[in-house]
This record gives structure tokens, sequence and C-alpha cells, in this order.
């Protein structure tokens, strides 16, 4: 009797610490996925500026040397610009961005900042471009330098609260 | 999206898909007849579709292109990239692949008294571009007589969409192509607009001939310079002639034995005259063959052929039932 007792707070405790560190990981995740959005939207802003390149050509380009989720994001919006379906940039973007939300780590602000960044794509002259890009990037700076101090912090109460929730269960049941 | 075939693949292909879906949706509404003979797709924000054809001119009621549909059409024309297109917005136009041309119109951005930009864009002209092969049968006798040993040098001159560019593009075919009478020669065109050739990144869109180099979007003086020293063409071929700069290139190659073929805007020899740069052209000579055209009863229809000093040629070379249609599918 005890070792299944044993078996089974053994068990629970290591699935709260899973849940614990599932949480954990998306609060350490979120900084670094924005920080490879920000780098995108300044290879965009470079792309944009000194070369004047097509926006699926220049997708294609910084998709290719992203990360994730921008690396995500950029191909699925290219992908729709070039596929003939009549859409405008700023519904490739908003669908590209909706395509890729569920395996990112980011919050639903850091969504907005994208879905309003896109709104502007492609329609504009290159100073307009430019503003909404700096724009888009200084929101999503900002995001990031929060996230940071919150992974630094929340991840690791979240990993405790884990563990010790489950200990907690534990104990109570017994 | 679900837009029934026109049965024109040029329409289908090339044209339609530039359009916002309601506007598609709209033109599939319009008559076969109509879209055979469309040259002229305009797009006004806030008012009805208006097409422009061969006979006359439609107006959709039903089709009012409101702001969404605007937008929709412009980032399709190109490619969501507005900012890449500085120097055409300049220009007030831009070429699109297959050598449609949409012409802009919106507010102007100056600097220093030039335009800059356009900004506020409200206005768009998607101009059909259509090979027809064949157009320029009809004159090839008196451009070149067949028992000449090279072709005279020409200018092609009628009102705008009187058919100069596909004439001049269905000249270029045939002088490169050659035939059991006249061998094939080889032809540069100078194709500051795309429009002749239809070149998107760099590949004829058109039939030019197997003989013909395109240097794409080139300045017309600079290109045939440029042609003249690295391509040796034995026929220089430019749209729309009439800066002083051109006049130098004309003459320059007609002094080196190149036979020169070009287009210019006019209603008759001594309109066209009134130009400074033309009329040294024409007073030096340059050109042997002046062939006028007129939009009706088909855009392309040759009207009279004059010769070097500006004399009808006679009744036996006139060219004869000279009216450019289209000629079927593409090859």
């Amino acid at each position: 009797m005890i070792a299944v007792k044993l078996a089974g707070g053994l068990l629970v405790i290591t699935a709260s610490t899973a849940l614990g560190f599932l949480v954990a990981s998306n609060f350490e995740r979120r900084p670094g996925e924005l920080a490879e959005l920000i780098t995108a939207l300044g290879l965009l802003e470079t792309e944009i500026t000194y070369a004047a390149t097509p926006l699926a050509e220049a997708f294609a380009g910084i998709a290719a040397r992203a990360g994730r989720p921008a690396r995500e994001i950029l191909s699925e919006a290219r992908r729709r610009l070039t596929s003939g379906e009549g859409g405008t940039a700023a519904e490739a973007w908003a669908r590209a961005v909706n395509a890729a939300w569920d395996g990112t780590a980011l919050g639903p602000a850091d969504r907005d900042t994208l879905l309003d960044f896109g709104a502007s794509l492609g329609a504009s002259d290159r100073e307009d471009q430019v503003k909404h890009i700096r724009l888009a990037v200084e929101r999503l700076r900002k995001a990031e330098a929060v996230a940071r101090a919150d992974a630094a912090r929340l991840a690791r109460v979240w990993k405790n609260l884990g563990f010790l929730g489950g200990v907690m269960i534990v104990i109570v049941s017994i | 999206m679900c837009v029934a075939p026109s049965s024109d693949p040029v329409l289908d292909r090339q044209v339609l898909p530039l359009l916002a879906d309601r506007l598609r949706l709209a033109l599939s509404s319009v008559a076969p007849e109509v879209l055979a003979g469309l040259e002229e797709i305009r797009v006004r924000l806030g008012r009805p579709l208006h097409l422009v054809t061969t006979t006359g001119e439609v107006f959709l009621p039903d089709a009012v292109v409101a702001a969404t549909d605007f937008r929709a059409t412009l980032e399709l024309i190109t490619g969501s990239s507005l900012y890449a297109l500085e120097e055409e917005l300049r220009n007030g136009y831009i070429t699109l692949p297959g050598g449609h041309r949409v012409g802009l119109a919106g507010r102007a951005v100056l600097e220093d008294g030039h335009v800059r930009t356009l900004k506020h864009l409200s206005g768009l002209n998607i101009r059909v571009s259509r090979e027809f092969r064949g157009a320029a049968a009809g004159v090839l006798e008196a451009v070149w007589p067949h028992d000449l040993e090279r072709p005279h040098s020409a200018l092609i001159v009628s009102a705008p969409r009187g058919g100069k560019t596909t004439v001049l593009r269905d000249l270029a075919r045939l002088l490169s192509a050659g035939g059991p009478e006249r061998p094939g020669l080889k032809v540069t065109i100078v194709d500051e607009r795309s429009e002749i050739a239809g070149c998107f990144e760099g590949l004829p869109q058109k039939d030019v001939g197997p003989r013909t180099d395109v240097l794409d979007a080139c300045p017309k003086a600079a290109g045939m310079m440029m042609a003249l020293r690295a391509l040796g063409p034995e026929v220089l071929v430019a749209d729309e002639v009439g800066r002083p700069e051109d006049a130098v290139a004309i003459r320059e190659a007609v002094n080196a034995g190149v036979t020169v073929v070009s287009s210019v805007h006019g209603g008759s020899l001594e309109e066209i005259g009134r130009r400074p740069a033309i009329r040294e052209i024409i007073e030096s000579g340059a050109f042997g063959r002046y062939i006028f055209l007129a939009r009706r009863p088909a855009p392309g229809t040759v009207v009279t052929v004059l010769d070097q000093v500006g004399q009808p040629l006679d009744e036996a070379s006139q060219p004869r039932g000279a009216v450019a249609r289209p000629a079927g599918g593409a090859p």
C-alpha cells in the first residue's frame, strides 16, 4: 500500500513540476522571440530603405536568416503574397501572425503590435513604411525589456511553484 | 477568385489578376466582345470602373471603386511594394510583366520644382498591351523594298494609342526574323519604358524576333550609343524619340550605317517638325520613310507612307490593306 502511495505521490510531484517548468519556459522563451522579431523588422527596414527590395523577396531573404517565430511568420506571409490569392500584404501578414501564434510564447499585446504594424504594410512610400517599422520595433523593445525582467523573476517562481504545489497536493491527499 | 474565363489569355493571366476581387468579378459580367477590344481599365477612387475599348467606352455603375478595392488593386499591381517603385512614381507609370503599363494619378510631391513622388494615389489607368503579329506586314515592303540591300530608317508617326508601339514591335520582329526575300538582321531594341519587348526581369515577354537584343529600361540616347558600341546592331529600334540627345544618337547611328526605326507622337510631318529635335532629324534626311498611323478603324491602320523628302510613295509601293489585326493566339 505504501509503495502505491509513494509511486502516486511521486507521479503527482513530477507532473506538477513539469507543468511549472512548462509555464516557466514560456516566460524564458518570450524575450528571445521578441528579440528575433526586432532583428527581423530591423532587417526589413534595411531592405526597404537601402535596397528597395520588393516585399515578398525581402520576406524570403529575412526568413532564411531569422529564428523562431519571425521565420515562420515571414515565410508564411511570403507564401500568401506570392500564391496569387489576390489578398493585400496586410491580410497576408495578419494571417501569418495568427497561424504562427499558437507555437509562440508571445503575449496578446505582442500580437497587437504585430497586427498594427501589418496594417500599414506595403501600401505606402518608403518613409511611411520605415516610420511604421520603427514604431513596431520600439513597442517590441519595451515588451522585451519587461519580458526579460519577468523571465528572471517569474520563471523561477513558476518552477518552484510547480514542485511545491505537487508536494502540497501529495501532503493534503495523504 | 471564381471568375469565368474570358477566353483571352492575356487578360486572364496578366491583367485580371491585377484587380481587386470585387472589380474582377464586375469585369466578368462584361460582354466578351467588349473585353476582346479592351484597351484601358481605369480605376478611379470613389468612381465607377471605366473601360476604354477599341470601339468606345463602358462605365460599370455597379462597380464603384471603394477605398479597399483601390488599395488591393494598387497592392496587386505593385507587389505590395510601393516603396520600391520610387523611380516609377516619379515618372508616373509602372510597367508590368507582359508590357502592360499602369499610369498613376495622385498628388505630386515636389522637390526643387521637380516631381519627387506621387502621394495619395487616386487613379490608375491600366493599359492593356496586346501583341498583334503581322501588324507591320503591310509596311515591310515600304520600309525595306526587297531589291534594296538594307532597310530604310523609318519613323512611325501617330496620335497616342494609334498603334505605334505595336507596329514598331512587329517591324522589329519581321526585320529580325527575315524571310525568303530578305535576310534576318541583328536588331537591338532600346526599350526605355519596357513597352516594346515588355521585358520582365530582363526577359522579353513579346516576340521580338530571333536576332533581337533588348536594352531594357535604358534611357534612349545612352542606350543607342551603348548598342552601337557593344552590340553591333544592323537595326536600332527605340520608341518615342524627341529629345535633343535622341537626335544626336539617331544621327550617330545612321552615320554608322545602322538602320534606325523609331516612333513619335504627332499627326503630320509638319506637326512633328515643329519640335526642334525632330526637325533637325527630318532635315538631316536620316529617315527614309515616315509611316503615319490612325486609330480608326483599328489601331495600327496605316494611313500613308512618305519618303525621305516628305513625298508620298507611288501607288505601287503604298501598303495595301495594312490594318493591324490580332493574329490569333500567341506563338
